[in-house]
C-alpha cells in the first residue's frame, strides 16, 4: 500500500499539470472533449490522492521506520489513533492531507456544477488543477512522506508530546479545511474574470462555500485557543505566535469579503474591490501554511526548516499576485460600480468602514509577524515581537470593530436620517454607558475592559432589539404565536439572522477577552494537608487542599498526578487533578492541567514543580511535596459559548434555503426597491 | 547611532540606580526574600521578558510551564537585582545590554520600532481618508448621471414609500 501511494503522487502530478492545461485551453476554445477531460482530471487526481493518504496512513500503522517520515513521527508504543492522525502531524504528510482535502471539494465543486455553470467550469477546473500541481510539485521535490532512509530504525522518534492529545485529530484538519474551502470562491473568481462573466452569479454559487471556508476557520481558530488552553498549561489559549497570526489573516480578510459582497449583491458596488478580496484572502491561505513550513519566522508551531519550499511557495505566491493583477486590470472595465455610496451615514458606508477595519486589522497582524524580519532588514538590529505589542496595536482596532458590529447591521441603506439614527442608536448608547457606569462603580477600572464590556453592551441591545422587532412585526401580520414567528423569521432569511447570530457569537468572544483584565493567579508549595487559598474577583473564596501524589506507568509515558480537593466558601465542590507525564520518546515532561469550568470563571490548577520525582516514584511518603500554581481565568468560557454561538449562526447561514424562499430571494428586496426610490429620485 | 543611544540609556539608568534615594530605602534582601506573587514589580519586569529556550513565551510564563532552565535563571537574576534594591527599568535595561532587544516581549518604542506601533494606525486613517475622498467626488460627480433612469409616477413613488416605510418598520 505504502509503495502504490509513493506512485499515486508521481501519477498525480503529470496528471495535475495535463488537466489544467485542457482546462484553461478548453475554456479558451469551448472544446467539450478539453473540457471534460480536465473535470475527469479532477477526480482521477483525488483518487490518487485518496491512494497516497492512504499509503502514509498505512506506512504508519504498520510502524515502516525505514521512512524518514514514519522513524521521526511515530513509535511502536504510539496509540493507533494518534498513528491515523500521523498524515497531518509533521510537514511532509500534513502537505499531502493539504491536497487531499482540496481534491475533494475540488471534486465536489465540479460534480455540483459541470451542468449548472458551464462558463466557469473549464477554468475552475484549471485553477483546482494548478493549484493541486503546486501542491506536488512541493511534495514530490521538496517535502516526499515516502523518502526512505538508509536504514530501517528499530523504533522510531515518536510524536510531539503535546500533540498527543485528541485536539490533534480536531484542529489542524478544521483549519486546514477552512484553508482549502477558499480555493473554491478563488476558483470561480478566476473563472470569471477569465470568462468576463462579472455579473452577481459567480458571487451567488460561492456564496455557500465562502462561508464554509470562514466557518472552519473561525472554529479552527477556536479549537487552537482550547488546545493551547487546556494542554499547554500556561493559563492563556492566544500567545499571538506566528502561525496563529497566520490563521487570523485570511478569517480577516474573509470576513471583510462576507461584509462586502453583500454591499455587491444589493447595490452593485465595490466590484474590483470584492475580487481582490477574494485572491488575497487566497493568498493569505497559502502564505499561512509558507510561514509554518518555510522557517521564516521563528515559532512554537514551525515544522523543519526547509529553504526549497520556501522557494517553490514564493514563486507560487508571486505568480499567482501577478496573473490575478494582470486579470483584474485587463477586467477592470466590467469591474467598475453600479452605484455609488450617496452618504457617510449609510450602511454602505458602514460596511465599507468595516472592511477597511477588517483590513486594517490583517495588515497590523501581518506587520507584527514580520516586524522583526523588516527590523532586522533595515537596521541591522533583531528584536522580538509578541503580546505586549500585538495587543497595543490590535486593541484598539477590535474595538471600533466590535462597535462595527452592531452600527452595520441597523443603520439604513443609501442614507440614514437623523430619525434613523435616534431610533435605532438612543437606547443601545444608553444601555453601553450604563454598563460602563455600572463597571465603574463595582471597581472595574482597566480602559479596555471598560470600553470592551460597554461596547458589547451596546452591540447586544441592538441585535437583540432587531430579532424582538422582527418577531413582533412577524407576529402581528401573520398571526403567529412569538416562539413560532420567531423560528419563521429566522428560517425565512436564514442569512440575515444567522450573521446576527454570529455577531452575538463575537460579542462573547471580545466579553470573554476582557475578562483576562480580572485574572487572579497564586503560587504555592504543598505538602500533603495543606492548603492554598485565592479569592475570585467574583468575592468567594476557594480552597485547596493537597491530598498527595500518586504515579504509574501508562502507554509510552510515565505519570505523576496530584489530586488537591477543593472547596469553595468552606463547602466541599469535589478534588481536582493536574498530572505531569514523562513521555519516553520525550527529552520534557508534560502537565496536563486541571480545570472547574463555570459560566463566570474557570479555576486553573497548574502541577508546575514535583519536588522529589524519584521519590514519588518509591511512593516515598516524605517526596510528595509539589509546587502548584493556581489561576482563576474569569469569563474564559464565553470564548468556547461564543464559539457555539458563531457555529450556530454560521450554520443558519449556511443552510439551503426551502425552495420556496429561493425563489423569493429572486424578488428584489429593500436593497432593489431603494434602488428603484434612487432612481426615481 | 541606535546602539550608543542604548549604551547611554544603561548609563544613565545604572548611576540613576546608585543615586537615587529611592536605592537607599529598599533595604537588601535575599533573593528567596521576594515573593514573586507578592512583590508586583517581579511579574512586571518577567512579563516583559522573552524566554530564549525557543517557547516564545515571557519568563514569567515559561518558568511555571516549561522544563526550561533559563527563565528559572533569568527570574533568580531579577529577584537577585529587586532584592539588592535595583529599580525595575534599571533591572530591564541590564537584560537589554547583555542580551540585546530580543530579550523584549516588545520593541521599545524608539527610532525605527516607531514604525511598527504607528503603521498600521498611518496606514488605516490613511485608507478612510483616500476612500472618504473618492467617496465624496462620486457624490459630486453622480447626479448628473442618474435621475432619468427609470419613470416613476407619483402613485408609484407613493407606493415605494409606503412598502419602504414597511420595511423600516419591520426591520
Amino acid at each position: 500500500m505504502t509503495v502504490l501511494g509513493e506512485y499515486a503522487l508521481w501519477i498525480a502530478l503529470p496528471i495535475s499539470l495535463w488537466g489544467a492545461v485542457l482546462g484553461f485551453a478548453g475554456g479558451a476554445t469551448r472544446r467539450g472533449e478539453m473540457v471534460l477531460s480536465s473535470e475527469r482530471s479532477v477526480f482521477v487526481v483525488f483518487a490518487l490522492l485518496c491512494v497516497a493518504s492512504a499509503g502514509i496512513i498505512a506506512s504508519f500503522l504498520g510502524d515502516h521506520f525505514e521512512y524518514w517520515y514514519v522513524a521521526n513521527y511515530s513509535n511502536r508504543d504510539l496509540a493507533t489513533f494518534f498513528k491515523v492522525s500521523g498524515l497531518w502531524a509533521g510537514q511532509r504528510g500534513s502537505l499531502v492531507f493539504w491536497a487531499l482535502l482540496l481534491a475533494l471539494f475540488s471534486s465536489v465543486t465540479v460534480l455540483l456544477n459541470s451542468r449548472r455553470n458551464r462558463e466557469f467550469m473549464p477554468y475552475v477546473s484549471g485553477v483546482f488543477l494548478t493549484i493541486l500541481a503546486f501542491f506536488l510539485v512541493v511534495v514530490l521535490f521538496a517535502a516526499n512522506p515516502f523518502e526512505r532512509l538508509p536504514f530501517a530504525p528499530a523504533d522510531g522518534l515518536g510524536m510531539n508530546p503535546q500533540l498527543q492529545t485528541y485536539w490533534m485529530t480536531i484542529h489542524p484538519p478544521t483549519l486546514y479545511l477552512g484553508f482549502t474551502a477558499f480555493s473554491v470562491p478563488f476558483a470561480f473568481a478566476v473563472a470569471a474574470l477569465l470568462s468576463g462573466r462579472l455579473d452577481g452569479h459567480w458571487l451567488v454559487t460561492t456564496r455557500r462555500w465562502t462561508l464554509a471556508s470562514w466557518f472552519f476557520l473561525a472554529n479552527g481558530i477556536i479549537f487552537g485557543m482550547h488546545w493551547a488552553y487546556e494542554e499547554l498549561g500556561w493559563g492563556g489559549y492566544w500567545f499571538w505566535d506566528p502561525v496563529e497570526n497566520a490563521s487570523l489573516l485570511p478569517w480577516l480578510t474573509a470576513t471583510a469579503y462576507l461584509h462586502s459582497v453583500m454591499i455587491q449583491e444589493n447595490r452593485g458596488m465595490l466590484k474590483m474591490w470584492n475580487m481582490s478580496l477574494v485572491v488575497l484572502t487566497f493568498l493569505l491561505t497559502i502564505f499561512a501554511t509558507f510561514l509554518t513550513r518555510s522557517g521564516l519566522i521563528e515559532s512554537v508551531h514551525s515544522f523543519v526548516q526547509n529553504k526549497e519550499i520556501g522557494f517553490i511557495f514564493l514563486t507560487f505566491m508571486g505568480g499567482v499576485t501577478a496573473v490575478c493583477t494582470g486579470l483584474i486590470i485587463w477586467r477592470r472595465g466590467s469591474l467598475q460600480s453600479e452605484n455609488h455610496i450617496q452618504s457617510f451615514l449609510s450602511r454602505e458606508a458602514a460596511f465599507l468602514g468595516n472592511n477597511l477595519i477588517l483590513l486594517g486589522a490583517a495588515f497590523a497582524v501581518l506587520w507584527g509577524t514580520l516586524f522583526p524580519l523588516i527590523t532586522e532588514g533595515v537596521t541591522g538590529q533583531q528584536i522580538a515581537v509578541g503580546p505586549p505589542f500585538f495587543n497595543q496595536v490590535n486593541i484598539p482596532i477590535g474595538l471600533v470593530l466590535l462597535a462595527l458590529t452592531g452600527i452595520g447591521p441597523v443603520i439604513a441603506w443609501r442614507k440614514a436620517s437623523r430619525r434613523n439614527l435616534q431610533k435605532n442608536f438612543t437606547l443601545p448608547v444608553v444601555v453601553g454607558a450604563g454598563a460602563v457606569t455600572g463597571l465603574l462603580v463595582a471597581g472595574g477600572r482597566d480602559v479596555y475592559a471598560l470600553l470592551t464590556f460597554g461596547i458589547s453592551a451596546f452591540v447586544l441591545t441592538i441585535i437583540v432589539r432587531e430579532f424582538w422587532k422582527g418577531t413582533q412585526a412577524r407576529s402581528r401580520t401573520s398571526r403567529e404565536g412569538l416562539p413560532s414567528a420567531f423560528v419563521r423569521l429566522v428560517t425565512q432569511n436564514r442569512r440575515r439572522w444567522g450573521g446576527y447570530i454570529v455577531h452575538v457569537g463575537v460579542v462573547l468572544v471580545f466579553a470573554a477577552f476582557a475578562g483576562q483584565s480580572f485574572d487572579v493567579e497564586v503560587q504555592h508549595s504543598l505538602a500533603p494537608g495543606e492548603s492554598a487559598t485565592v479569592r475570585s474577583p467574583f468575592g468567594h473564596t476557594y480552597t485547596l487542599t493537597h491530598q498527595g501524589l500518586s504515579s504509574y506507568d501508562a502507554q509510552n509515558m510515565f505519570k505523576v498526578v496530584a489530586a488537591l480537593s477543593l472547596s469553595r466558601d468552606g463547602r466541599d465542590v469535589g478534588v481536582l487533578t493536574s498530572e505531569k507525564r514523562y513521555y519516553t520518546t520525550a527529552q520534557q515532561p508534560t502537565t496536563e492541567v486541571g480545570i472547574r469550568s463555570s459560566v463566570f470563571e474557570d479555576l486553573y490548577l497548574i502541577l508546575a514543580v514535583v519536588e522529589d520525582i524519584e521519590g514519588v516514584a518509591r511512593n516515598d511518603p516524605a517526596a510528595q511535596r509539589a509546587t502548584f500554581r493556581i489561576l482563576i481565568n474569569p469569563l474564559v468560557a464565553w470564548i468556547w459559548y461564543g464559539g457555539l454561538v458563531l457555529t450556530v449562526g454560521a450554520l443558519i447561514a449556511i443552510w439551503p434555503e426551502a425552495r420556496r424562499a429561493r425563489r423569493a430571494e429572486a424578488v428584489p428586496e429593500e436593497g432593489a426597491v431603494r434602488e428603484a426610490l434612487q432612481a426615481a429620485d | 547611532m541606535v546602539r550608543g543611544v542604548r549604551h547611554l540609556m544603561v548609563l544613565v539608568a545604572l548611576v540613576w540606580s546608585v543615586t537615587t534615594p529611592a536605592h537607599a530605602q529598599v533595604p537588601a534582601q535575599t533573593p528567596a526574600a521576594i515573593d514573586p506573587f507578592a512583590d508586583p514589580r517581579v511579574k512586571e519586569i518577567e512579563s516583559h521578558l522573552r524566554c530564549s529556550c525557543g517557547c516564545n513565551l515571557d519568563i514569567w510564563t515559561c518558568q511555571r510551564q516549561m522544563y526550561c532552565e533559563i527563565s528559572p535563571a533569568m527570574s533568580a537574576r531579577v529577584r537577585q537585582r529587586l532584592a539588592e534594591g535595583t529599580l525595575p527599568e534599571v533591572v530591564l535595561a541590564e537584560f537589554v545590554a547583555e542580551r540585546g532587544e530580543t530579550v523584549l516581549m516588545a520593541p521599545p518604542k524608539e527610532g525605527f520600532n516607531w514604525a511598527g506601533y504607528l503603521l498600521p494606525f498611518v496606514a488605516i486613517a490613511a485608507a478612510v481618508i483616500v476612500v472618504a475622498g473618492l467617496i465624496r467626488r462620486r457624490s459630486r460627480m453622480a447626479p448628473a448621471s442618474e435621475g432619468s433612469a427609470v419613470d416613476v409616477s407619483a402613485e408609484q413613488l407613493a407606493r415605494l414609500e409606503a412598502e419602504l416605510a414597511r420595511l423600516d418598520e419591520d426591520r
